[in-house]
């Protein structure tokens, strides 16, 4: 036994270290050094070391000079950086030289793919701006767009190929997207299709998300698209979020077409028989054209129907997709002797064949006749999946053989669905009856220019850059409108996505971007900057261009840096007429909230630059910093919301952060008029406004918030809106002051007063101080400092200083401020929180669990009825918005996942109970009865404000204004 | 027109301030409650003829028995400075200056921030504390015994302080007691408590010469030596005194540490409830609305600290630098109707002492901010890290907490904006000289003519009456012009100030 090995005691202790390997820790540097010595001496190579050794001088070196060991620049060179550790602090865990950390959030192709064309072939297409379709596929969550795309994908690149398992939703890149199995961002890509006549299209398809929650994305690509193809579930049928669509698609003035999808899960779920097939798809376009009557403001409203060849059926899953004229070209194709779009035109409706006569008719010739629809197209394709799914060996391979479809004998051994899906693919061919509809009933960007512009466009269209912009023109000015960033992968940097509107961007161009805020007289928010490369986006992979011209969608490198949301880019100079591109229009909104912060405090500049890159990527996101000095992050729902998180915390800023309980914004409102008339006197007492406040009439807040009528009209055109629609008087009607807190806020102030007992004059004299004072007060309610919403503000009486030095905007402002607040408080004040409209699929027996459920959180079901050819319920509800945290999941549970539900903003409404009355008390950890509810939303939201706990009614009133009160009994129920 | 209010307009000028009037000190204490004999020996020691004497609203009662008292022992011309144009606590120099006066003696609440010119005798006032009471309170809210706790007090009770922390430092371990640092001016200033004044010699003479280590902490008047090893963050702090400006600006600075305070008044001992952070992050709010304005008003709220005018350049200097512009204003006490006079101004910066900085601006049309949330808003070197600075000499340069201003690259610096979520500008602009925007010298009278902001602000309102009419206008022959002050000249109808115009 080797007693070195053990020390005293016999314990273990192994050999000596000094035989250890090179590759040590850095704090064993002096061992090591003493060992190169050691073998400096051992060795006979000391012929050197010797040599130094040989004429040592005589002088007396003293002991502390005296070197022993040569020191480690000696040993190892001058460029080595030597440290000498006391104690390794390091953890074991961590390695010394770390590698380098990729961060990869997306599927992305390194190199480009082969495909059916050529790339070239594609830029040069893209100089053909009639040649060109701007397509953005919608629909609801899950109806098949994604898929659909997979569908184009395979077509047009040989080598992307789905495996049998997976799904392979090529546009969803984000490996969160894939995870989740929902779409989260809109996804560009760009193809070259051709028709039924082998015509070729460069049609951009945008990919938009399905679920509610993202519809903010499906914006972004409407305002990029000429038209949309709408997806519908066949066995689904319009949903909540097909109809929130199809109603933004023609306020976004889009040609609308449709595509009824997953076709194949009327024969394969639901077993309908072809008859009750043909029923189910004629209501699906019934319903849609009922709701495109219902939207469209025009006289006569589009119309879709697979007879205007505007109607497509496809089975992405089952890779097919035809219309009315591709299937009649099949049978051309094999009889001939007819004309394609004879019969086409006959094959919907109810129209049936006589096979006696050969000839249609209007009514069936016998009992058991078919429609044609049933007949020549739905019955065949029954067929052929009825032989797939039967018996395969026996007659399957002669009904193929009739069909002109040919497999191998590996292929035949396939299982049923990847062989359904081959014998579809090869009997139907490429989607050339989608490209048709496309390029049909979508306009090319040169024909839609005027459509789009004039929709999206702020400026004039009556000069030179109008016309270029009319005419799409490529050798005009560059305008250019961009509306999404996607950050590149490794989510270091944005690529701009945007459409060319007019003139051609080149790579390393100067450019200007203009921001939202930007106008003529306002040049702040603009920017001069270098555009880098350009991309025509594929979604996992780009092609670089050099130059992208008008009517294109492209990708921009390095103009990130000025844009929040969206921008218009012109050119550098010469441009300066050029106005901005509107910012985008929502269909809804974010009402639900989040306070972030970082775990550790010194990490909040990360934060910060996390939450502008957030912002950056999701178009309707807010962040901001409330009056708490909490930073607020504000989103459509709680999927969204999780988006987002997850994008801050992983992909922008890879730090810990907090994250407070969720709340909501709230509203303060009145219900009545004021009680009496409150007044307030300037401090300087020479000026004295009197004002009441009463609530709007129902739907006027909504329509200013969606610009249905715009303060900035003149008085006429602001007077006849009012008399007419909302029946005011004339002089009400023709005295509106302003609309508060801003331009489209639902607040108006309105001068109420007489000319023969106010001097107008002088009153017009104060008019921009009181309005500041209007409108410094709604935007901040005195109730929780939440904005003031659907408030007739009335100045009923005013005295105004004769000289112009006792009515300045410092006695004004604050004086109408305080005279609104009181007349507000006067008016009964109230709460108002958002209202989320919920639809809901369940089957018959799980609809009572989810009225129970909506029970336990405040929500009312409005309606509930079977899905026409399907064992489910739709069950329409509304649930508080405060209350929907965790809906979804609570919904799941209690039906065994059965239900499924997706909520939306829809309205606010009052919360009940009086926020004023001091009587309630609010007793932690119990939930409170509805009457108590207001009040507690108020005093919890003025806790998290750090506001003071109650609100302070008399700060808001003067003195005699206090007595007269007093007199009247009035404030009773406010105990000051 | 006067009939429509409710009340006339010389109600302002005549009304009466909601002060409750205090009572009278009676004969015998004056004389020990204001260190009668004190400050008789101080003003002869040092052989002053005029002296000041300022006293806060709520002793101004006892002013001339005080002024009297003094006159006849001293034999100096003695005068006593009324209303202070900003807090009470700092000393009031320039009203001083008006009388030439030789020094002042400031009696009651001070803030303990140093003066620039003259010599000031600091009495306090001292209101007795129970001691007995307060220690047990003490023992009840604090039960550890090794728990670190530093005491603090409010000026009027430091007289008692040494009292308390000697009882309770044979019971607690780790006990700080703070002392008051009564600033030095060119002259000998003294405090009242002269007992306390040595102390604070002594101590920081055993600091400098035994351990060198221990760190000493001397911020807001107030000194206290901490154990070398140890954070500030683990003490709490026990506070004596009233719930005032002085305890919150306290808070505020040392927003880490637990707070207790002991109310000598109502015999009261609480754990402050005040919650700092939400108090500090509505200060953060203010940093994001400085950040977003334009147009910055530095307003000075104080005459007397020293260095305010170092403070003002060196804001206006930042504020510069950040790209915005800035107006110096001097308006007295601050109210809303007059910041609000100035619409164009989006952000004011208060230069005022430590205990009045703080401002809680919602009432006010434009948020009002510290300097030091100005220089947070300008410095992108200075970051929010919850530190909170409210003296603002803190933040000059060769302070502790200077940091240097960042140097801008030059190029567009852009940032989204945390209020509105549009995009802005930071850093330095280039003032372009070409163009319409510049400025232009028109004829001889000196317009500035630049279309923007305040000036376009100011560019839309007109006025009239200084032109020159030559010839258009009829000879006549002198007259007598109006009387009195342009918020109400005598001749006026319903005019009832003719002392005085109206606040503001």
């Amino acid at each position: 036994m080797d007693t070195e090995l053990y020390d005293e005691f016999g314990n273990y202790i192994g050999p000596q270290l000094d035989s250890d390997d090179e590759s040590e820790e850095e704090e064993e540097e002096t061992e090591h050094i003493r060992r190169v010595q050691d073998y400096g001496e051992d060795e006979d190579d000391a012929d050197e070391a010797m040599d130094q050794d040989v004429e040592p001088s005589m002088a007396v070196v003293l002991h502390e000079d005296k070197k022993y060991y040569p020191s480690a620049e000696e040993v190892y060179g001058a460029d080595v950086e030597t440290i000498v550790h006391e104690e390794d602090t390091q953890p074991l865990t961590e390695p010394i030289i770390k590698p380098v950390k990729r961060n990869k959030f997306a599927h992305i192709e390194q190199e480009l793919p082969l495909t059916s064309y050529n790339m070239e072939y594609l830029a040069d297409l893209m100089d053909n701006s009639e040649l060109i379709r701007n397509v953005v596929l919608a629909g609801h969550l899950h109806h098949g767009k994604t898929t659909f795309v997979d569908c184009l994908m395979e077509q047009t690149h040989p080598d992307i190929f789905t495996k049998e398992e997976r799904q392979l939703r090529y546009t969803d890149t984000l490996f969160t997207e894939q995870e989740r199995g929902v779409s989260i961002k809109s996804q560009p890509v760009t193809l070259v299709l051709p028709d039924s006549r082998g015509k070729s299209y460069l049609i951009n398809v945008m990919d938009s998300p399905g679920h509610v929650n993202f519809s903010d994305e499906a914006t972004a690509g409407y305002r990029l698209s000429d038209g949309v193809v709408l997806f519908v579930d066949a066995a689904e049928g319009v949903m909540l979020n097909t109809e929130r669509l199809l109603k933004h698609a023609v306020q976004e003035r889009l040609a609308i077409t449709v595509c009824i999808n997953k076709i194949d899960r009327l024969m394969l779920e639901l077993k309908l028989p072809p008859t009750d097939a043909y029923y189910k798809l004629r209501q699906i376009v019934d319903e849609i054209n009922g709701l495109l009557s219902v939207y469209s403001e025009e006289s006569e409203p589009v119309v879709v129907s697979p007879l205007m060849g505007n109607v497509c059926f496809a089975s992405s899953q089952y890779r097919f997709c035809f219309t009315l004229q591709s299937f009649s070209k099949i049978y051309e194709d094999t009889y001939g002797g007819f004309s394609a779009k004879e019969l086409s035109r006959r094959l919907w409706g109810d129209i049936y064949f006589n096979s006696k006569s050969r000839k249609f008719t209007k009514k069936p010739p016998m009992s058991t006749s078919q429609r044609s629809f049933v007949e020549f197209i739905l019955e065949p394709l029954y067929k052929i999946f009825a032989q797939v799914v039967g018996d395969v060996d026996s007659t399957l391979p002669r009904a193929l053989e009739e069909l002109g479809v040919h497999l191998t004998k590996e292929e035949m051994k396939m299982n049923i669905r990847p062989l359904q899906k081959l014998i579809c693919r090869r009997f139907f061919g490429d989607f050339t009856g989608f490209v048709d509809m496309c390029a049909e009933h979508i306009k090319s960007p040169y024909s839609a220019a005027r459509t789009k512009v004039e929709h999206t466009y702020t400026g004039p269209l009556e000069n030179e850059l109008g016309d270029a912009m009319l005419e799409c023109d490529p050798e005009g000015p560059l305008m250019l409108h961009t509306t999404k960033m996607y950050s590149t992968e490794d989510a270091t940097q944005f690529l701009v996505f945007g459409r060319v509107m007019s003139g051609t961007i080149h790579a390393n161009q100067d450019i200007r971007v203009l921001g939202e805020s930007y106008t003529l007289d306002d040049e702040e928010d603009s920017r001069l900057v270098t555009c880098g490369r350009l991309w025509i986006s594929e979604a996992r992979y780009k092609v670089e261009v050099n130059r992208v011209p008008a009517g294109n969608w492209v990708l921009i490198e390095g103009v990130d840096q000025p844009i929040v949301k969206t921008s218009t880019i012109t050119e550098a100079r010469g441009n300066d007429e050029a106005y901005i591109f509107r910012a985008l229009k929502f269909n809804t909104s974010s009402v639900i909230k989040i306070a972030v912060e970082p775990v550790n405090p010194s990490e909040l500049p990360k934060m910060l630059d996390g939450l502008r890159k957030v912002n950056k990527s999701y178009p309707l996101l807010t962040t901001k910093v409330e009056e708490s000095g909490e930073h607020v992050i504000m989103g459509t729902g709680e999927l969204y919301l999780d988006c987002v998180m997850h994008d801050l915390r992983k992909m922008y800023s890879e730090i810990d952060i907090k994250v407070a309980d969720p709340v909501v914004a709230f509203c303060e409102t009145v219900v009545e008029t004021s009680s009496l008339k409150c007044f307030a006197e300037t401090p300087n007492k020479r000026n004295k406004i009197t004002m009441i406040a009463e609530p709007l009439e129902k739907g006027l807040a909504e329509d200013i918030e969606n610009e249905v009528v715009r303060i900035t009209w003149n008085r006429k055109r602001l007077g006849e809106f009012f008399q007419t629609k909302y029946d005011w008087d004339l002089l009400a009607a023709r005295s509106i002051w302003a609309f508060g807190p801003d331009n489209t806020g639902p607040n108006i102030l309105v001068d109420d007063t007489l000319p023969s007992e106010v001097d107008k004059g002088l009153l017009n004299s104060v008019k921009d101080s009181i309005v500041q004072g209007f409108q410094w007060g709604t935007r901040e309610g005195p109730l929780c400092d939440e904005p003031i919403r659907n408030v007739k503000f009335k100045i009923l009486d005013a005295v105004i200083a004769g000289e112009p030095l006792h009515r300045g905007g410092g006695q004004i402002i604050p004086t109408a401020r305080r005279v609104a607040y009181s007349a507000f408080l006067m008016a009964t004040p109230r709460l108002m929180e958002p209202y989320l409209f919920v639809e809901a699929q369940a089957p018959a027996d799980c609809v009572s669990a989810v009225y129970t459920v909506l029970a336990r959180r405040r929500g009312h079901v409005t309606q509930d009825a079977p899905i026409p050819g399907s064992p489910l319920y739709t069950i329409k509800a509304f649930i508080p918005a405060i209350d929907s945290f965790g809906f979804e999941t609570d919904l799941r549970t209690h039906t065994q996942g059965q239900a499924f539900c997706l909520s939306v903003f829809h309205h606010w409404q009052i919360v009940p109970g009086d926020p004023l009355d001091k009587s309630i008390v609010i007793r932690p950890l119990e939930p409170q009865p509805a009457t108590h509810l207001a009040r507690e939303f108020m005093i919890k939201t003025r806790r998290r404000k750090g506001l003071s706990e109650d609100v302070s009614i008399n700060k808001f009133f003067d003195d005699p204004m206090l007595l007269e009160l007093a007199r009247q009994d009035v404030m009773l129920n406010y105990p000051m | 027109m006067a009939v429509a209010f409710s009340t006339d307009s010389s109600e302002v000028i005549n009304r009466s301030l909601g002060i409750s009037p205090p009572s009278r000190t009676s004969h015998e204490s004056v004389e020990a409650l204001y260190e009668i004999p004190r400050c008789v020996q101080w003003v002869k020691k040092h052989g002053f003829h005029k002296v000041a004497l300022q006293f806060p609203d709520s002793l101004l009662v006892d002013s001339t028995e005080v002024a009297l008292k003094m006159e006849k022992e001293t034999g100096a011309k003695v005068y006593i400075l009324g209303d202070t144009s900003y807090g009470s606590c700092c000393v009031d120099e320039v009203a001083a200056q008006h009388v030439n006066a030789d020094c002042i003696v400031h009696y009651g609440q001070s803030c303990l921030s140093p003066t620039s010119h003259l010599p000031v005798l600091y009495v306090f006032c001292c209101q007795p504390v129970d001691v007995e009471h307060c220690v047990q309170s003490f023992r009840k809210l604090i039960p550890d015994q090794n728990a670190r706790v530093i005491i603090m007090s409010d000026v009027t009770y430091s007289a008692s302080i040494n009292d308390i922390s000697s009882r309770l430092s044979q019971e607690y371990a780790c006990l700080v007691t703070s002392s008051l640092n009564i600033p030095d001016s060119n002259l000998d200033t003294e405090s009242s408590t002269q007992k306390s004044e040595q102390d604070t010699d002594s101590t920081s003479t055993t600091q400098d010469s035994l351990d060198q280590d221990n760190q000493v902490i001397c911020r807001f008047g107030r000194t206290f030596c901490l154990q070398a090893d140890t954070e500030l963050d683990s003490y709490s702090i026990f506070y004596i005194g009233k719930e005032s400006l002085t305890l919150t600006n306290l808070m505020m600075g040392y927003n880490r540490c637990m707070f207790y305070s002991y109310n000598p008044d109502g015999r009261n001992c609480r754990k402050e409830t005040l919650n700092v952070n939400k108090a500090l992050m509505k200060r953060y709010y203010m940093v994001e609305k400085a950040k977003e304005a334009n147009v910055v008003g530095i307003v000075a709220g104080t005459l007397g600290v020293s260095d305010y005018l170092t403070v003002i350049n060196n804001l206006k200097e930042i504020v510069k630098k950040a790209g915005k512009k800035s107006y110096t204003f001097v308006m007295g006490k601050l109210n809303v109707p007059k910041l609000a006079n100035f619409m164009e101004i989006d952000v004011f910066v208060l230069v005022a002492c430590s205990e009045n900085t703080l401002i809680d601006s919602s009432e006010f049309y434009r948020p009002v901010v510290t300097p030091f949330e100005m220089e947070l808003a300008c410095n992108s070197c200075r970051e929010w890290t919850g530190e909170y600075i409210t003296d603002f000499r803190e933040l000059l340069p060769g302070a502790p907490s200077h940091v240097p201003m960042s140097e801008g690259t030059g190029e567009d610096e852009t940032d989204v904006s945390l209020i509105s979520g549009g995009m802005r500008r930071v850093g330095l602009r280039e003032e372009q000289t070409t163009g319409s925007t510049a400025v232009v010298k028109r004829d001889d009278v000196l317009t500035v003519a630049e279309v923007n902001s305040g000036a376009s602000f100011l560019q839309s309102l007109s006025w009239q009456g200084l032109e020159q009419k030559l010839g258009e206008t009829d000879v006549t022959t002198a007259v007598e012009g109006r009387t009195g002050i342009a918020a109400g000249y005598t001749h006026e109808p319903g005019a009832g100030g003719d002392k005085e115009g109206p606040q503001a």
